[in-house]
């Protein structure tokens, strides 16, 4: 028996997808985000696109970086302001 | 025996339909996401990525890599107006 890539591409979206949607903490968010950006990366891959598989994992890598900036941000402020911590 | 290349268009597409309707929902109403904004900020990912499948499966190469490039600008400016809403004290 022989498994194909892409369904083995499609099986990791669709289980990245639903993990990051229903986790809670936001780095367990971060991570199944991961696992869905690899999804995407080998699907392009699979079409030939390498390109365009080379800007997107570059994509993933600085946006994950953002948000990670922005929740530490966001954060701080509620410490400083006493409401959790 | 149907080899997974031919119709790989296809399962490119439904796949991407799939996540754009469960990642919407899960912006809408996933948890937590009505106290802490940032939570739907990282969820936004998941309907941003089956868009980007259902560009793939129309072979055209610029748009996708347009759209992807978009993503991180996106998410520079909606970070900043999350910080300075949180920063003022507002809803």
């Amino acid at each position: 028996m022989v498994i194909e890539f892409v369904y083995a591409a499609a099986i990791l979206m669709i289980i990245g997808a639903i993990g990051g949607l229903l986790q809670t903490r936001p780095i367990d968010k971060f991570l199944m985000l991961g696992v869905l950006g690899d999804g995407l990366i080998s699907i392009v891959a699979i079409f030939g696109y390498l390109d365009v598989a080379m800007a997107s994992s570059f994509m993933t890598f600085v946006s994950i970086i953002i948000l990670m900036i922005g929740l530490i941000r966001v954060l701080e402020i509620r410490k400083m302001r006493g409401e959790i911590g | 025996m149907i080899s997974a290349t031919e119709t790989l268009p296809s399962i490119s597409f439904y796949l991407g339909l799939a996540l754009v309707l469960l990642g919407s929902l899960g912006v809408v109403f996933g948890p937590k996401t009505s106290t802490e904004p940032i939570i739907r900020m990282i969820n936004l990912t998941v309907p941003f990525t089956g868009v980007a499948l259902i560009f793939l499966s129309y072979n055209y190469t610029l748009a996708l890599l347009t759209f992807l490039s978009v993503d991180p600008i996106l998410n520079i400016i909606m970070i900043r107006a999350i910080i300075r809403l949180e920063e003022m004290g507002g809803p």
